[in-house]
């Protein structure tokens, strides 16, 4: 084969797009931790970012002027026109997040990003100064393959050979990811550069200082650590290490480079936990989670299932005996839905496929006398999804039916302070009402009429069938109306 | 409306785009390399290389490729601060009355002690960006001071230009101080009864190390005190963790 097909080979395979979960992972949590910083502060917005900060306009104007920067917030800094950016921001962080149009709502999240950034630049941290910089390389990035409204869609659309133009975008996908790579080793080796010339990193006592100063201290936790010379020694010169040699764990070979990936992971939750910088380990955690392949994604994915089955069924069957469903049943959460709204089956549908621990019992509330039975409400129940915990006797609804379902489902636990936040805010109960009174809703089994009286019985045994591949066909009804 | 190519126009046009995906992935190369190129160039200390070149690195990274990763480094933050304000109040009969000192830090890490989530964590971020734009000079900048001569040369009159640059860091340092100072007097002892503020940085110099198990009280306390400062208007503070 001579050189040129070697290298006609090579294009082809790297107009193949890589890393397309981890670039998914990366928009939800950069986005999820964008979402947290616009609603945390909610109710200081005008203190931090609004017409009257606490960092002037007009300093703020002149920083724009001489650093040949932009922000929308320069725009005017009437009341009205703060708030319509502001929560303009948030939406379309919010549909970014979702997975909408992400090519257009990438960048457009960096333009808003980027405008708060520069209303006050005060705020900000390590972390929030490399998503902006990561952000310009996402512009160029697939970030809604996966868990997106973007791959619904595209679920619908017949497959075709790539194109010119899709294999182009395919290399700019991939360019754009390495040059993640690139940015994340160039933190970490320059931070790693910085520290070793440091005294008390020398010294391996600069992790004494970080943890014991006021801002950064977590009492009675983070005395354990201060205190114990041996640990606090090597948790110092750990980090030194970790990175330093991050750039070349990183691209030696995979098992380095898992190992390296690792070690971040560890690094920034033990930084979450110890000294408070949520936001920061967050956005580096997102920024990481880009780089681990599809294949090594699919297979954590395989190895967690069958590890958490084999668990729970050794643990079930032999040490709880019959009786283990019984542990569970306290949680048990049932979810009153429309089944004449495919938009919300297929919702339920992919809920069913994140209830590891099988605590959620979806229940229709179009089958005749399913409302009367369980005493719900015909006109809440039309206009808004119901859970209801098992021992309750009111239903949580809307967002609080989510955030109650959320509660259930292991792999949405890291959503459950968002959807607590926005639904206090009120923000997440209108949200959902948007979109709920757009969905569509289309008769099932109707003959005559679409009431709830002329649909079939229900029938509780009837609902989840016993493998998942069964659940999802039956979800798929066709609906005759 | 279609086209129908000529043959042999279309092998053309075929041609065309493989060349076009076959040149491309060059071309992003081309790109990665000059950005990252810049992107070290940016970050390595000053040498003569940087020197010559500065402009041009400056001119491509700012704005949107600004970036700091000191992170804790050469050495960590290693005395915990305080801010405190006394506020000139206007009284009833005319006269003005100056309060004690008030702690505007502490009740902010308090509710991050007791909560992750706070929404505490974000307000504390100003004060702390302000007191290290006053009072730490970058390590890096001190250096440079140390190597400036006085013939005029491009190294001295680079290093004038970022000493200037800290020089209105602090100010801006200083002016964002007395506007958190008002808007934490308006929220003690109500809106529009301030007529001056002024900030007092306490500093908590705790045992070091080696006498690690000393408590903060063994430490030293030392206090900077800034000017009185006409108040500002501010847009409300308001915080239920803090207004307990």
């Amino acid at each position: 084969m001579n050189v040129l097909q070697t290298w006609q080979r090579w294009t082809e395979t790297f107009g193949q797009e890589r890393h397309l979960i981890g670039a998914s992972f990366f928009r939800i949590g950069a986005g999820l931790t964008l979402l947290y910083q616009y609603l945390i502060n909610y109710h200081q917005r005008h203190y931090l970012y609004g017409p009257n900060a606490v960092w002037p306009y007009d300093r703020f104007l002149e920083k724009l002027r001489e650093a040949g920067s932009f922000s929308l917030y320069a725009f005017s800094n009437h009341p009205m026109v703060f708030e319509a950016i502001f929560h303009l921001g948030i939406l379309v962080t919010a549909l970014w997040v979702l997975g909408w149009r992400t090519r257009i709502m990438t960048p457009l999240t960096y333009i808003f990003l980027w405008s708060l950034h520069e209303r006050n630049p005060t705020l900000w941290d390590g972390g929030d100064n490399v998503l902006q910089i990561v952000m310009v390389y996402a512009i160029f990035a697939n970030l809604g393959a996966h868990f997106s409204l973007d791959a619904e869609r595209r679920r619908e659309m017949t497959h075709r050979r790539p194109n010119t133009w899709q294999q182009i975008a395919a290399m700019c996908h991939n360019g754009a990811m390495l040059a993640f790579a690139l940015q994340l080793c160039i933190v970490y080796a320059t931070a790693g550069l910085y520290k070793v010339q440091g005294e008390m990193w020398q010294s391996g006592t600069a992790l004494y200082y970080v943890m014991r100063v006021d801002e950064f201290t977590w009492p009675g936790y983070s005395e354990r650590v201060y205190l114990n010379v041996p640990l606090i020694v090597a948790s110092s010169y750990a980090t030194v290490a970790f990175q330093v040699s991050f750039p070349f764990l990183f691209f030696l070979n995979r098992w380095t480079r898992r190992l390296a990936l690792l070690a971040a992971f560890g690094f920034h939750l033990g930084i979450a936990l110890f000294m408070g910088l949520i936001t920061f380990s967050a956005i580096m955690i997102s920024i990481e989670l880009a780089l681990v392949s599809d294949d090594e994604y699919r297979s954590l994915g395989r190895w967690f299932r069958d590890l958490g089955v084999g668990i729970w069924r050794r643990f079930a069957v032999r040490v709880v005996g019959p009786s283990h469903k019984d542990l569970l049943e306290p949680f048990r959460v049932q979810v009153f839905y429309d089944n004449g709204c495919p938009f919300c089956q297929r919702t339920l549908v992919r809920l069913q496929k994140l209830d590891w621990l099988g605590l959620l019992e979806p229940i229709p509330f179009r089958q005749p006398g399913v409302v009367e039975h369980y005493g719900l409400d015909e006109t809440r129940i039309e206009a808004r999804i119901q859970a209801r915990s098992i021992n309750d006797s009111e239903p949580a609804e809307g967002i609080g039916a989510f955030r109650l379902i959320a509660s259930r489902l292991p792999a949405l636990w890291p959503m459950w302070p968002f959807l607590y936040i926005s639904e206090h805010l009120g923000i997440g109960q209108r949200l959902y009402d948007w979109v709920a009174a757009r969905r569509q809703t289309i008769p099932v089994q109707c003959t005559s009429s679409c009431g709830l009286e002329s649909a079939e019985p229900y029938d509780r045994t009837s609902i989840k069938p016993t493998s998942p591949e069964l659940w999802v066909n039956h979800m798929s009804v066709r609906c005759d109306g | 409306m279609s086209i129908h190519l000529h043959p042999g126009r279309k092998s053309s046009f075929c041609g065309l785009t493989r060349g076009l995906l076959n040149f491309f992935p060059i071309g992003i190369a081309l790109v990665l390399i000059v950005h990252f190129g810049f992107t070290m160039a940016y970050l390595t200390p000053l040498n003569p290389i940087k020197l010559r070149v500065y402009d041009s690195i400056i001119a491509y990274m700012h704005p949107f490729f600004v970036q700091n990763w000191h992170l804790f480094a050469p050495d960590p933050v290693k005395d915990t601060r305080v801010l405190t304000v006394a506020c000139r109040l206007r009284n009833p009969d005319g006269s003005t009355s100056v309060t004690a000192w008030a702690d505007i830090s502490t009740p902010l890490r308090q509710a991050r002690y007791r909560n992750r989530f706070t929404p505490a964590d974000r307000l504390d971020r100003p004060q702390s960006s302000a007191v290290h734009a006053i009072f730490n000079r970058d390590e890096t900048l001190n250096t440079l001071l140390k190597r400036r001569t006085e013939e005029p040369s491009e190294y001295n009159t680079l290093v004038d230009e970022l000493v200037e640059i800290d020089a209105r860091e602090r100010e801006n340092g200083v002016l964002l101080l007395n506007r958190i100072a008002s808007a934490h007097c308006d929220r003690l002892y109500g809106h529009g009864r301030t007529e001056a503020v002024q900030v007092r940085i306490v500093v908590l110099r705790f045992p070091r190390f080696s006498q690690r198990h000393l408590p903060d009280e063994a430490g030293e306390l030392s206090y900077i005190l800034l000017d009185w400062a006409p108040y500002e208007e501010v847009a409300p503070l308001v915080l239920a963790e803090v207004n307990r």
